[in-house]
This record gives C-alpha cells, sequence and structure tokens, in this order.
C-alpha cells in the first residue's frame, strides 16, 4: 500500500499544488491518503469496531500534523450531528408509546390476515416510516412485529424481512432526513426537505411499485396461511399496543413541527440540526414538566441514553479524516480528472456517479464514501458551470449511495441490523442467497433512477 | 457471616438429560419453585425454574432479545399456549433451563451474598470457584436464619461484656 501511496504522490506532485508537508518528511498528501485507505480497509475488514476505526484515523490526521486543531473542529459538521441526535432522541422516545406495533397489526387487521398483501403493507409502512425516520430503528421496531405475525400464521419469514430490508433503504431515498447519505449530503451542500422530497421522492415511489410488483411475483403464491391462523389474527386489538397516548399525542405534534421546521426553515439560516434539537429539547420538556427534578434528570439520562452514540463519533472522525485529506488537495485533483475522464459532460458524469456509487454502497458502509464524495463533487462544479448547474450530480449520489445499501446483507446498518433479528430468532439469513436476489433488485431500482435523471435533468 | 451456614445442601436436582414434564413434576411434588440442574459428573449447569417454562410459551419475537415488550395487543391465546406447553414438557431440561444465572461460592462474601438475592431473588446456586462443582443453594429463608444465628452470637457476647464495663 505504501508503493501505491507513493505513486499517487508521485501522480499529484504535479496537479496539487501547494501540498503541505507534514512529519517524519513525509508530505501530507502520502499521510491523509494512508490514513483514509487504511480506515476502508479496517471497515471493510469488519475486524475493528468501525467508531474505533474512524476515531484513531482522525487521531493519525492530528498526530501526523496533516490538519491542526482548528481545521479538525472546523471539519465536524455540526449541522449533521445535531440533526443525529434531535432525532434519535425524539424517535427513541415515540418507541415507548408503540406506535409502531400498533400501525402494523391495524394493517395485518385491515385486509384480514391476507398474508400477500400483509407483506405488501409491512413493507409500504417500513418505507413511510423509514423516510421519517433513521432506517435502524425503523427495521428494529418492524421486524419483531413481523416474526410475531409471521409465526401466528404461519408464514415464511424471509420474504418479509427481504422486503422490509429493501422498503426501508428505498424509502430512506425519499427524504432529506431518511437516510445519512442525505443527511450528510443536504448538510453540506444546503439542499432543503423539499428539495429531497421533489428530487429523490419521485424515484423512491416508482422502486417502491417495483419492489411490490416483483415481491409477489416471486412469494406471492407462496403467501398462504389457514382461515384459522387468521381469525386468530382478527381477535388481536391494536389499540392495547398504544402504551402512553399521552406521550404518543405529544410526540406526533412535536414531530409534525419538526417537519415543518425542515421545510419553513429552510433559506431563512434555521438549519435542519437545530430544527430537530428544538424538537428533542421542545418534547423532553412535555414529557417532563410535570415531574420533580430528580425524576426530570432521570427521564432526560433516557432520552439521551437513546442516542447512538457510536454512530454519531462515527461521523465525528470521518469528518475530521475527510477534511484531512481534503486539505492536502486530492480530491480536488481527483475531481479534475474525472472532469477530464467524462469530458466535462454532465450527464455522462452523473451518470458515473450514479453507477459508481451504488457498487461501493452495497459492499461498504456508503456514510464513509458519502463523505468523500461531497468534497469532490463540489469541487467539480468549477469545471462545470457552478454550483447550480451541478445539482443533479447530488441528486445521482444520493441515489445511488441509497439504493446501492441494498444490494447485499452489509450495504447498509439497517440491513445487518434486520439479519440479526431473524438470526436470533432461528431465522439465519444466508449473505449469499440474498446476494444473489438483492444485486439484480437493486439494479433494477439503479434503473430507475438512471431513467429518472434522464428524464428530469438531461433530456 | 460464614456463609456455609447459609448453605442447603441437601436439595432436589435435575439432570440435563431429564424431560421437561419430568422436571416439572418434581416441582409440583415438593412445593418448590426452581431445581438445581446437574450434570452426572456434578456440574452445575443451570436453573429450571417455572420462570424459564414461561419464557417457553411465548411466540419467539417475544422471547428473542430486543424483541416485543408488549403483547397486551394478542387476545386469547391460552389455548395457543396450552398446547405449546403439551409439546414441551417432551423437550430436554438442557433446552429450556436458565443458563445465565449468578452463583456464589462458599467463600463469597455476605454482603455481596445479599446484593445477588436482592437483585436476582432466590435460590441462588452455591459451586466451588475451580471444579465448578454444585455444593448446594442459598435461599432467602437460609439467608434469614443464618444473620439470626449470627444475631444472637453477638447478643451473647455484648451480654458477657457489659457487666464488665459496668465494674
Amino acid at each position: 500500500m505504501g508503493l501505491l501511496v507513493l505513486l499517487y504522490e508521485e501522480r499529484f506532485k504535479m496537479t496539487v499544488p501547494d501540498a503541505p508537508t507534514a512529519i517524519f518528511g513525509l508530505s501530507a498528501l502520502v499521510i491523509a491518503v494512508s490514513v483514509l485507505l487504511l480506515v476502508y480497509v479496517f471497515i471493510i475488514w469488519d475486524r475493528i469496531n468501525q467508531t474505533i476505526t474512524a476515531l484513531l484515523g482522525a487521531s493519525a490526521m492530528l498526530l501526523f500534523g496533516v490538519i491542526n486543531h482548528h481545521a479538525a473542529m472546523e471539519g465536524i459538521d455540526l449541522n449533521t450531528i445535531f440533526l443525529l441526535v434531535g432525532m434519535m432522541v425524539i424517535v427513541g422516545m415515540m418507541q415507548r408509546t408503540g406506535l409502531f406495533q400498533f400501525v402494523a397489526i391495524l394493517a395485518a387487521k385491515s385486509v384480514k390476515g391476507n398474508p400477500r398483501l400483509i407483506l405488501m403493507l409491512l413493507s409500504l409502512i417500513t418505507a413511510v416510516f423509514s423516510a421519517f425516520l433513521d432506517n435502524v430503528t425503523t427495521i428494529m421496531l418492524i421486524v419483531p412485529v413481523t416474526l410475531l405475525l409471521t409465526e401466528q400464521l404461519k408464514l415464511p419469514v424471509y420474504p418479509f424481512i427481504f422486503s422490509q430490508i429493501f422498503a426501508s433503504n428505498v424509502g430512506g431515498t425519499a427524504t432529506l432526513i431518511g437516510d445519512p447519505p442525505n443527511i450528510l449530503l443536504g448538510s453540506a451542500v444546503g439542499l432543503s426537505f423539499v428539495d429531497f422530497m421533489v428530487n429523490t421522492g419521485p424515484v423512491a415511489v416508482v422502486c417502491m411499485l417495483v419492489l411490490f410488483v416483483i415481491c409477489d411475483l416471486i412469494w406471492g403464491r407462496k403467501m398462504v396461511s389457514s382461515d384459522r391462523a387468521r381469525a386468530h389474527l382478527q381477535n388481536y386489538n391494536p389499540y392495547e399496543a398504544l402504551k402512553d397516548k399521552v406521550l404518543l399525542a405529544k410526540s406526533l405534534f412535536v414531530l409534525a413541527l419538526v417537519l415543518a421546521g425542515f421545510i419553513l426553515g429552510h433559506g431563512t439560516g434555521l438549519e435542519p440540526g437545530s430544527v430537530a434539537l428544538m424538537g428533542a429539547a421542545f418534547l423532553m420538556l412535555l414529557d417532563c414538566y410535570a415531574h420533580d427534578s430528580q425524576k426530570q434528570t432521570k427521564k432526560v439520562h433516557e432520552a439521551f441514553g437513546k442516542v447512538e452514540w457510536d454512530a454519531i463519533f462515527f461521523f465525528i472522525g470521518l469528518f475530521i479524516i475527510v477534511t484531512g485529506v481534503e486539505s492536502t488537495g486530492l480530491l480536488s485533483s481527483l475531481a479534475h480528472s474525472l472532469v477530464g475522464l467524462t469530458g466535462g459532460d454532465l450527464e455522462r458524469t452523473g451518470y458515473v456517479i450514479l453507477w459508481g456509487s451504488a457498487l461501493p454502497s452495497a459492499f461498504i458502509n456508503n456514510i464513509p464514501f458519502v463523505a468523500t464524495m461531497i468534497p469532490l463533487i463540489q469541487s467539480m462544479a468549477v469545471d462545470m458551470g457552478g454550483d447550480d448547474a451541478i445539482m443533479p450530480l447530488w441528486w445521482a449520489l444520493s441515489l445511488g449511495a441509497c439504493l446501492g445499501g441494498n444490494g447485499t446483507l452489509v450495504g447498509a446498518s439497517a440491513n445487518v441490523m434486520a439479519a440479526a433479528y431473524a438470526s436470533r430468532a432461528g431465522h439465519a439469513i444466508s449473505f449469499v442467497k440474498f446476494m444473489l436476489m438483492a444485486l439484480p433488485l437493486m439494479a433494477v431500482t439503479m434503473a430507475v433512477a438512471h431513467v429518472y435523471m434522464w428524464l428530469v435533468y438531461f433530456k | 457471616m460464614k456463609n456455609k451456614h447459609a448453605i442447603i445442601v441437601r436439595v432436589h436436582t435435575v439432570a440435563p438429560e431429564q424431560t421437561v414434564q419430568q422436571a416439572l413434576d418434581l416441582l409440583r411434588k415438593h412445593s418448590i419453585r426452581c431445581l438445581p440442574v446437574v450434570d452426572a459428573n456434578k456440574q452445575f449447569c443451570g436453573l429450571f425454574t417455572f420462570e424459564a417454562v414461561f419464557k417457553q410459551l411465548l411466540p419467539m419475537a417475544v422471547r428473542m432479545e430486543g424483541g416485543l415488550d408488549n403483547v397486551d395487543f394478542i387476545t386469547g391465546t391460552s389455548s395457543g399456549s396450552a398446547k405449546r406447553l403439551r409439546k414441551i414438557a417432551q423437550k430436554l431440561v438442557s433446552d429450556v433451563m436458565l443458563t445465565e444465572v449468578p452463583e456464589v461460592h462458599p467463600d463469597t462474601s455476605a454482603w455481596e451474598m445479599l446484593r445477588l438475592l436482592a437483585k436476582f431473588g432466590s435460590p441462588i446456586p452455591v459451586t466451588d470457584e475451580l471444579s465448578h462443582k454444585f455444593l448446594g443453594i442459598v435461599s432467602d429463608q437460609s439467608v434469614l436464619s443464618s444473620l439470626e444465628e449470627v444475631l444472637e452470637e453477638v447478643e451473647a457476647e455484648e451480654a458477657i461484656r457489659e457487666p464488665i464495663n459496668t465494674v
């Protein structure tokens, strides 16, 4: 790898002007690229926890003098961090209300336990919730209810888990807050909630329809359960699943305010990160004000306990690493090369980004990939006619990275979580079996995105 | 307090290869709540309790880690659970027993033992720290009586010391 990096350095010596030199006489470029590559290797290898890897990578950037403390702190996108923390607090409190079980059971009852329709409805619910909540949370809430329904109706588990994994990633594509790549993109480029709904939303809707059709073609006819089991399901009382109706009303009210804040705040300087944290604080106030200070401390502690701090610090580490790489000028050089490769043609560059993002996102975590691609695409703006002209490239990155996550079981954290739940319940999902079906289906959704991009941006 | 006073050595046990039905019969016959599972080499394997059986009666979606924590919405399930009980009764004790249970050793401190009893409830199996051999159990009753014994000893000592102090 060292040799590769040195070759890289030779290649870019001419193109990277005034690359800063770090310690040991090594150029900052060599160190930054080595750290980035090593971080990728460790993330793919999956032997060391990815948060540890990212934080150590960030430490290396600082210790080897690629960037100083000030630049590192500047590089952390607090808007993204606050958005993630705020939404995790809100969703964490909503989990206690039993809303998700309620919706799933109500849906299953509404179709009188018809398994074929339950398969579709549960993936639709997954997609809708994923659009507004974190994908992993959605999977954590929907899979246990799914397993209960499949057990009661004596149905195969695999089709449900498969379609829900797909639905979570497709649904997440539709909004600013649905999937981490979108959160990153929205914050870095200043894309609004409405921007996402208008640009990536339609693709998500079409992909969901495609998913319904394909899943029904493959499994629809095998979805049969006895009349007795279905009659039993009709006895379920979904309203009993709502454990805390007062908190449910409060959290739905706050969620509506937050979504309104995302939409109305854009362009007024009110960033999504601030809106989400305001919402979290307001919801905690609504939940706490009637209690004494000791109980309040306990409740606030619990609410913040729902934040996945390891994911937050994974982001922080990545931000510092990418800032380090960016400071060496490597990414803008790569951007120039890519523009040179596609002849500066926006359409061709868009397709390269779309498909080029999907493949790595299918096999590795798409968050570091997107974090690296953002500054790269940003520096293309100069060659391609400014910030407005390259807008389609952002949508290509978002669609590629989010939909690409469906390719394999390790393509997104939600996939990993779903597989873990299935295996705990004694229905382990094989990596290869999943991939053999998921990769082609991912390609179909990518084709949908491709055609959409051609129709809307390039035709 | 010496722990060995609190240890009940003569307890009913069950072997891992016995059936759940046999174990349930033993619980009922002796009016007890719990049977330590001990293999032929006297090694402690786990605890067979009513809780362990009840847990098996629930659907997997509830039993699994991170599963549903409220199933109030499911009504009319007692016939299903009854049928499941019939199936589970044929299983082996080793399939059902609780394996992640706290254990104490003869030299475990009295406070640690009280902490475990307060946290996990009674009884707690006593094993040899090195060989993991089953030695007996401590129960809330046995600990309480051994504490009372200690209290009697202390009071007796104080009674002897008192006249000396007054002289």
